[in-house]
């Protein structure tokens, strides 16, 4: 009897309750009622549309989703949607690459030498799969990213090039874990601190006059929630900061968005930090082409080739090259053989953390691009 | 009885199923739209605002004054290299060029005396801008001869891959500003859209509105390349004079120390000529275009003499990639050569 009510109820509930554009929590567009079409009803797009909006708008979505979380936890399930629930509230994504991809370290290595006059860095940073393996529920299984880094390494051949040099993070982040927080517990990305470390070891490899020191911390966040949170829909109670690392002789920038055509003095985003994902602090998200003119009297021209991991670095790289470019490849619609005849880069960067370089298939499509006017 | 008591049962049960969904309905709404309250304290925020408060016309300032300290630090260490290479431009100038060319104001770096007339049966201008040390006889009379013969033999190449990159290092920082003859460079592909503003169909008084969009990056140098609208558009060449010289002087208002360029407005092609009244009057335009960028410290770069009737597009207004390839080497030469 209650039963029926319920349902009932619900069904009248779900039918008056206002529908949602925007799910903050999981960050994503949500489906809207759908319109009834002859040719809908007959390909059955139709009724896949009412399904999803039905999914989409249920009454107290966010509700459901922490309660089936809650269920979770009490069941003892900790693995959704490839995230594992760890321990000290860290969700850690599950390395699922077996597979060494032939054709990027082919596209990658031809790059790499075609430009044998520049000297390249390539930095693979690994995730909390690699890093905070002992943070993972007792015995989950997963493939390690560790291996597969060796491996990849290994048949690359990249190792031998000459003007390629590896600079591997590893040890570095493992030792600084122990002490600091270098990943963020719901979010993928590496905590700004987890970067200066990474960036310590890259600027003794590229001779960069690096500093702790000229560098001084300030918290903009302190109650920051990432995207695994919401994909996995384990909620944590534990909130994370967000810092920057500004240095502390005034640096004069023009940050120049080359597909947009807008430009910004800063490469922090207001926006971005009272955004949807506050992440963005760091240049406001990820671009086809940002150009960075700095004040640096250096007279290096840096070519920078990355995910989203890199955002939280720039801030340490621009006090030493005049210029940096920062190509992000899954949304890059250039040439970019074009662009490093233009450029007149020194160095070249690539870097990407391991889990998005393993499943990455926009880097080897840039890489191979041939231009014609 | 028996029914009263039922009764006042599914009474308490309803009160309690009632009670348990209005706390429901409150708490998802709750969720559902109160959770955007802001999670970044004032003080968080204003530091990040206030990081980004210099203007960017006092970086771009700040920045163009470092770059020349440092150009000139690097010109001092090149001063004893000789410059035999320079390619010369104004001293090799023709006397239906010369009226132009004195507007082009490229300083001539090399010793006068040192031009020699040129053996160019196989260079190009590409080259030339490229590979200086091939093309130091090369001079700007004999390779507007040898892209005059290519035209009319219609045998002018594609730009080779030296010669794309020159252009894209020479015009890096400058944007191509105009309507469909300016678009017309972004879709043959001689430069990405980053270094093009333009608006199909554009009259000045419209190219006015769009003054900010080519101010935004910030360019040194704007290039102007429109076509035939304004002929149309204009009955008064006055008016056209008017809104052109508020154009130029929003531009310098904008873009503080930017160098301006203009490209002739090129006729019609003789057959649309014959069928268009209106836009017969183009020579008297540009005849106008010449004298307002003379009064206004415009450059004015004549490239009217690229035109060939087999190089319009069937439309009798726009030009095909040949135009543009010639016009471009042009460019190269006039801009680069140094």
């Amino acid at each position: 009897m209650t039963g029926v009510i319920l349902l009932l109820f619900l069904t009248v509930i779900s039918l008056l309750w206002p529908s949602r554009r925007f799910s903050a929590s999981e960050r994503r567009n949500l489906s809207q009622r759908p319109t009834l079409s002859y040719e809908g009803l007959l390909d059955g797009s139709f009724s896949d549309d009412v399904e999803s909006y039905l999914a989409d708008q249920y009454p107290a979505r966010d509700i459901w989703v922490y309660l089936n979380s809650l269920q979770n936890r009490l069941l003892g399930i900790d693995f959704q949607n490839g995230i594992y629930r760890g321990k000290d509230g860290y969700l850690i994504q599950r390395f699922d690459t077996t597979k060494i991809d032939a054709e990027k370290q082919t596209a990658l290595a031809s790059f790499l030498e075609r430009h044998s006059d520049i000297s390249s860095y390539l930095m693979l940073v690994p995730t909390t799969s690699w890093i905070l393996a002992d943070h993972l529920p007792t015995g989950a299984p997963q493939e390690s990213e560790k291996d597969w880094y060796e491996k990849w390494l290994e048949t690359s051949g990249l190792q031998n090039q000459e003007n390629v040099t590896i600079v591997e993070t590893a040890e570095e982040l493992s030792a600084a874990a122990k002490e600091h927080q270098i990943y963020y517990r719901t979010d993928h990305h590496w905590t700004t601190y987890g970067a200066s470390v990474g960036f310590e070891k890259l600027a003794e490899k590229m001779n960069l006059p690096y500093e702790k020191v000229d560098f001084e911390p300030v918290t903009v966040h302190t109650k920051f929630q990432g995207t695994m949170m919401s994909s996995s829909g384990f909620y944590s109670g534990t909130k994370d900061s967000i810092d920057l690392y500004l240095p502390k002789e005034p640096e004069t920038l023009l940050v120049t968005n080359k597909e947009a055509q807008t430009t910004a003095t800063t490469i922090y985003s207001e926006e971005g930090l009272l955004g949807n994902d506050p992440y963005e602090v760091f240049l406001g998200g990820n671009y086809g082409l940002l150009n960075i003119k700095t004040s640096s009297t250096s007279g290096r021209k840096l070519l920078l080739l990355k995910d989203s991991y890199a955002n939280a670095m720039i801030g340490f790289l621009t006090p030493y090259f005049s210029e940096i470019d920062l190509v992000d490849p899954r949304y890059y619609s250039s040439d970019l053989e074009m662009q490093i005849a233009v450029g007149q880069y020194t160095d070249i960067l690539i870097l990407y953390n391991l889990q998005s370089f393993a499943s990455d298939t926009s880097l080897s499509l840039v890489l191979g691009k041939e231009t014609a006017e | 009885m028996r029914n009263n008591k039922n009764a006042k049962l599914i009474g308490i049960a309803l009160a309690i199923l009632g009670g348990f969904l209005i706390v429901f309905v409150a708490i998802g709404m709750i969720f559902t739209f109160g959770l955007k309250r802001s999670t970044v304290t004032p003080e968080a925020r204003s530091l990040v605002e206030n990081l980004g408060t210099k203007s960017e016309i006092d970086v771009v300032a700040e920045l163009a004054t470092l770059e020349q300290t440092e150009m000139q630090s690097q010109t001092q260490e090149l001063a004893e290299v000789p410059s035999d290479g320079q390619i010369d431009i104004a001293a090799g100038q023709s006397e239906d060029q010369s009226a132009e060319a004195s507007q082009v104001q490229v300083v001539d770096q090399n010793n006068e005396g040192q031009t020699n007339v040129a053996d160019t049966s196989d260079q190009t201008a590409g080259q030339a801008a490229s590979d200086q040390a091939a093309s130091q006889d090369t001079t700007l009379e004999s390779l507007i001869a040898e892209w005059n013969r290519q035209l009319d033999e219609d045998t002018v190449a594609n730009l080779s891959e030296e010669e794309q990159i020159a252009v894209r290092s020479l015009f890096a920082n400058t944007i191509f500003f105009g309507d469909s003859m300016t678009q017309a460079i972004g879709e043959y592909g001689f430069l990405d859209m980053s270094n093009i503003v333009y608006q199909r169909s554009a009259t000045i008084d419209v190219l006015i509105g769009k003054v900010a969009e080519v101010a935004a990056t910030f360019p040194k140098q704007v290039i102007i390349f429109t076509g035939l609208n304004d002929c149309n558009h204009y009955t008064e060449i006055a008016d056209y004079r008017r809104d052109y010289v508020t154009m130029i002087e929003q531009l310098k208002a904008a873009i503080p120390g930017v160098k301006i360029v203009v490209s002739s407005l090129l006729p019609p092609s003789d057959a649309l000529g014959q069928v268009r009244a209106d836009l017969v009057r183009a020579p008297l335009f540009d005849q106008e275009l010449r004298s307002i960028c003379a009064e206004n410290g415009v450059t004015y770069v004549d490239s009217t003499w690229i035109v060939r009737q087999g190089n319009y597009l069937d439309d009798g207004i726009h030009m095909n990639r040949t135009f543009y390839r010639v016009w471009f080497r042009y460019l190269l030469t006039l801009f680069g050569g140094q």
